[in-house]
């Protein structure tokens, strides 16, 4: 399925940023995951393809590029950090001038979006988390996840791989959904990050050290205060890269202090609950979104 | 929304409806012959109608020998096997061909026993804060409940009972049915049906087919698993099946039934429907609409 949408571009800061967008009402923002430069696989717009469609009939979606991920550009000046990241959500959003925005992350797209709230209070209205190891507490295992692909480095079947791996069921790993994340892993920006992020050691010598800052800074900030916003954390049952048990510490963390909150586990479906039972999760945000009114 | 009748194998069985289908949600309370030191009914569902009635048909209905409806006809039909031959036959005589079914703790019992004898005629099973299914360790003994006021099912016993499973006590204030419940205990029926269950020892009875059915449930768990979608509601404070225990349950569904979900709602304690009436509903009425679609 493609996007239901052609991508539209807008000037962030002078960061050029390429989202999606949909329909009209209360804003929903689809925040990816991924990392800088990721040399297996990316994570594209399109991992929200079957959800763009049927939510813009009642709202306002928008999928954004998070900074040098997907086609939006690279950060300048070298500043492969997470918190560059945030930063340009946040400007992405007043750009956008998006108020009492339902804000959805998934894996690590999960992490700016428990952010947004503590950021931009004003602009979020209810946030929601999907199976996330770089949110969750607890010993993340991306690397055990990424490691020994058989597939070369920026090709098509290490995308598929890493899907497939991801999967609980492989029909959800559709050919759009492989071919868009293998051409974000073409472009000539893509590679340069890559090559910075490796090669040139940003990765262990900057992006992670500022990584585990950022997480440590916003569980703390959830711990002490709260999401500060109606928070529901969806989990699929059968992610290889974050149990049900990390899901259930992050919701019981965020429970502690908000009273809307919400975990929800999802069977049959892995790290894409919304690509697995699009349908649930359609429905999930609406009645969510519809409890809060 | 007024009292209906219909006569279900000669119990006369009060239930309330509202709303339109073409789905048809029946909800069914718990407690039904256990003798639990409240009076359950119908009622327990007063915030939640209207709300699930945006969704699809809703029935409500007293279990025999609970609020408004007869007395069982037959000793035999002291038990579960007898309340769930009477569930059938209030679908039968209310002419609802195939059912979303929900049920609260024994209601759920009584729903999860008609998706396995008449898969047919259950479209979906909502299982809400149920210790009568989940697992409960070995002991089985939960001390929440000790040393509750005098007189049993007085005014005030009822209310302390239920206030000590809840997280706060608001929903007790709210609506009608602790006034209904005082009412009932007052009544002919009631007593009635309490003496049998006490003096004429057939509280026994209905406690031993509870349990037969709680052991060939696992039973079938393992063999067959449940064929409709099933989701599962719990309150994070729940203090008769805490949250451990519906996960175990998640678990032990899920792995024959890929469509089963658990939504777990903060703030909520054993009746996680009328302390978060709207999320509840937004919970259950997703669910269903995602299946119709």
């Amino acid at each position: 399925m493609a996007m239901a949408v052609a991508p539209s571009w807008v000037d962030v800061d002078g960061i050029r940023t390429r989202y999606f967008e949909a329909g009209k009402g209360e804003p929903i923002l689809f925040i990816t995951g991924s990392h800088y430069g990721n040399t297996v696989a990316a994570s594209p717009a399109e991992t929200w393809e079957y959800n763009i469609g049927p939510l813009s009939q009642r709202y306002r979606v928008i999928v954004v590029d998070k900074l040098g991920h997907g086609h939006t550009e690279n950060p300048r000046n070298g500043d492969y950090t997470q918190e560059a990241v945030h930063r340009h959500l946040v400007a992405f959003m007043r750009v956008m001038n998006l108020e009492g925005t339902h804000v959805v992350g998934q894996s690590a797209g999960a992490l700016p979006a428990a952010a947004l709230p503590h950021l931009v209070p004003e602009r979020v209205r209810s946030l929601t988390v999907i199976n996330s190891s770089s949110l969750a507490p607890g010993v993340s295992l991306n690397e055990v996840n990424y490691a020994g692909c058989p597939h070369p480095a920026f090709s098509r079947e290490g995308q598929r791989w890493l899907f497939e791996r991801c999967a609980y069921d492989l029909s959800s790993v559709s050919e759009n959904f492989v071919e868009a994340g293998f051409e974000v892993m073409s472009q000539p920006k893509y590679r340069e990050s890559s090559e910075l992020m490796e090669k040139g050691g940003l990765k262990n010598s900057l992006f992670r050290p500022d990584l585990a800052k950022v997480k440590h800074e916003t569980l703390q900030r959830i711990a002490d205060a709260g999401s500060l916003r109606p928070t529901q954390v969806i989990w699929g049952a059968e992610d290889h890269s974050s149990s049900i048990e990390r899901g259930l510490m992050l919701y019981r963390t965020i429970a502690a202090h908000e009273r809307q909150a919400y975990f929800h586990v999802v069977a049959a479906a892995g790290h894409h609950p919304y690509r697995e039972h699009p349908e649930q999760f359609n429905e999930l945000m609406t009645g969510f979104i519809g409890s809060l009114n | 929304m007024s009292d209906k009748f219909v006569t279900v194998s000669g119990v006369k069985t009060r239930y309330v409806e509202e709303g339109s289908g073409p789905a048809t949600l029946v909800l069914i309370h718990g407690g039904a012959l256990t003798d639990p030191g409240y009076c359950p009914s119908a009622t327990v569902w007063e915030h939640n109608i209207a709300g699930l009635a945006q969704s699809a048909r809703v029935l409500a209905y007293d279990a025999p020998g609970q609020g408004q409806s007869e007395a069982p006809k037959e000793d035999a039909d002291y038990s579960y096997d007898g309340l769930v031959r009477h569930a059938r036959g209030f679908l039968d005589a209310t002419e609802v061909k195939k059912a979303h079914l929900v049920g609260h703790d024994e209601g759920a019992m009584i729903a999860l026993r008609l998706a396995f004898e008449a898969p047919e005629r259950v479209a979906s099973l909502t299982i809400v804060a149920s210790p009568a299914i989940a697992p409960a360790g070995d002991a089985d003994i939960n001390f929440a409940l000790m040393g509750r006021p005098h007189p049993i099912y007085g005014a005030e016993s009822q209310r302390w009972l239920l206030s000590r499973t809840s997280y706060t006590d608001h929903h007790l204030r709210a609506g009608r049915w602790m006034e209904e419940a005082a009412e009932t205990a007052r009544g002919e029926t009631f007593r009635a049906v309490r003496a049998k269950l006490t003096e004429g020892k057939l509280g026994a009875q209905v406690r031993a087919s509870l349990a037969k059915l709680k052991a060939n449930n696992y039973v079938r768990f393992r063999e067959t698993g449940v064929s409709v979608p099933t989701l599962m509601v719990w309150g994070h404070q729940d203090p008769l099946s805490p949250v451990p225990f519906a996960i175990s349950l998640f678990q032990i569904v899920s792995a024959k039934q890929p469509l089963t979900q658990i939504r777990i709602l903060n703030q909520a304690g054993s009746m996680p429907f009328r302390e978060q009436p709207p999320a509840f509903d937004a919970a259950v009425g997703g669910f269903v609409r995602a299946l119709e679609t």
